[in-house]
């Protein structure tokens, strides 16, 4: 199905440049020092990077990042313990032998996960989403938030909502004193919600519900100057709010699922 | 007594030669201002100021005596006692759901020049600061907003969505009658710089 862009196209690389900088020193390692000490590096760069992966994934619990952890871990073992050329004494020589087939494994589940979009941060979706039957109106901007009705839900239900949204990578919840408050990542910006969670609720849109059922939307400046047009922002935020009490109607009634095959439906790339 | 009044007699009351003043007064049959300055060790000028108010308060009354030399006033008490009433009722706005102004639709202005802060629970709006002016003059001005107000605000209709009259907001924000009189007034001000249209 095809449905027209709202947003402006995507082409940061954000995802990439941790491997892209590691390859990159390890040449620099490979010409000044040698290739040993480059495969060195690369390696204990891969098993520090998939301790970060791991720290993603106990914020995230998206099991894409745990894909990444072992992958991460299993390639940096084998650099370190590869057949003929290892760079740590190894024990057995079946080990190198049993990472190898280790790696190939997590290989293919990561390969799995990402063709699926389970590793996709999906806020570019939600975005296109909720702006899909908006009409450009111009100069509606504020920052105000805007109640976006109510919802039925108990405090229970709110909370693993919030588990359901953050582990599929859709928004992050931030788990406040009355209210969660639900924040959006794109593609792109998961290192800078990662990096600073604060600022990034500050400056981004974010849909709160509260333990009385209120519902209130605010979309930010920076979220929505990144529409192609100056959509109704009226209409902009009182669908984003719609739209997540509908995922909570979904929620409630054990169909979850579909709101992760509406946002895939989209048909968004999966690294933008 | 009106208010203006009531700042001016307790503006005098409050100066640190009032009772001072007031002793001379009382003493005297009636006095200038250049003897009550002498006696009083001030400039004639603050006691002439001070005089003049409680003799436009009616407390006190004048005649002007000549004593071959330029003319000026002497001045005796008129009561032997100050009371002080104010009516704080003529400040309540007498507005009620029929009023017209209640009726009135508004929405926020496109590209008002003001920020709105919420409040740490998110569900109403705390305070608005408001930018006066252009350029290296601009200056800013915050408004803190009680709850109700809050409220109020954080349900007004964005710029591009249909405005509502003042009762039908309130109705979202469950607020109830009582509540009118802080409404318009914080409506009436922010219409003023320009943050809500009236439609």
């Amino acid at each position: 199905m095809y449905f027209p862009r709202k947003l402006k196209q995507d082409f940061r690389i954000t995802g990439f440049i941790p491997a892209i900088s590691c390859l990159l020193a390890g040449a620099l390692f490979w010409i000044f020092i040698g290739k040993k000490e480059a495969f060195l590096a690369v390696s204990v760069f891969f098993i520090l990077y998939a301790g970060f992966s791991f720290s993603i994934y106990i914020r995230t619990r998206n099991q894409s990042y745990l894909a990444a952890c072992l992958w991460q871990l299993l390639f940096g073992m084998y650099l370190l313990t590869r057949f003929g050329q290892p760079l740590i004494p190894v024990l057995d020589s079946k080990v190198p032998e049993l990472i190898f087939v280790l790696f190939l494994a997590s290989t293919v589940w990561l390969l799995y996960l990402f063709f699926t979009k389970r590793a996709k941060w999906k806020g570019r979706e939600v975005f296109e989403l909720a702006s899909m039957t908006i009409e450009p109106v111009p100069d509606g901007f504020t920052d105000r938030p805007r109640p976006a009705g109510k919802a039925e839900y108990t405090r229970d239900e709110l909370i693993g909502f919030a588990g359901f949204l953050r582990k599929h990578l859709i928004a992050m919840p931030c788990f406040e004193e009355n209210q969660v408050v639900f924040v959006p990542v794109k593609m792109g910006d998961e290192f800078r919600y990662l990096f600073n969670r604060e600022k990034f609720r500050r400056d981004r849109s974010w849909i709160a519900f509260d333990y009385r059922g209120n519902v209130s939307v605010v979309i930010s400046r920076i979220d929505y100057i990144d529409y192609k047009e100056e959509l109704s922002f009226d209409q902009l935020c009182e669908n984003l709010g719609k739209l997540f009490i509908g995922f909570m109607g979904y929620y409630r009634k054990g169909e979850a699922d579909r709101i992760v095959y509406k946002l895939n439906e989209l048909g968004l790339g999966k690294t933008s | 007594m009106d208010f203006k009044e009531a700042a001016k007699l307790g503006s005098c009351l409050s100066k640190d030669y009032a009772e001072d003043l007031f002793r001379l007064l009382t003493t005297y049959k009636s006095i200038s201002a250049s003897e009550a300055a002498s006696r009083l060790g001030l400039h004639i000028k603050t006691i002439q100021d001070c005089l003049e108010d409680l003799y436009s308060l009616e407390i006190l009354d004048r005649e002007e005596v000549y004593e071959g030399k330029r003319p000026y006033f002497r001045y005796h008490l008129k009561v032997k006692e100050i009371s002080m009433m104010v009516d704080l009722s003529t400040f309540h706005l007498k507005e009620d759901a029929t009023d017209s102004r209640v009726k009135m639709s508004i929405r926020e202005m496109k590209n008002a020049k003001a920020r709105f802060t919420t409040s740490r629970s998110n569900d109403y709006i705390s305070n608005i600061v408001i930018w006066m002016g252009e350029g290296r003059s601009r200056t800013e001005r915050k408004i803190n907003l009680s709850i109700p107000q809050g409220k109020f605000l954080f349900h007004l209709p964005f710029p591009t969505a249909e405005p509502l009259n003042i009762t039908e907001i309130m109705h979202k924000a469950g607020l109830d009658d009582a509540h009118i009189p802080e409404i318009v007034d914080i409506v009436d001000v922010l219409i003023e710089f320009e943050v809500i249209e009236r439609i």
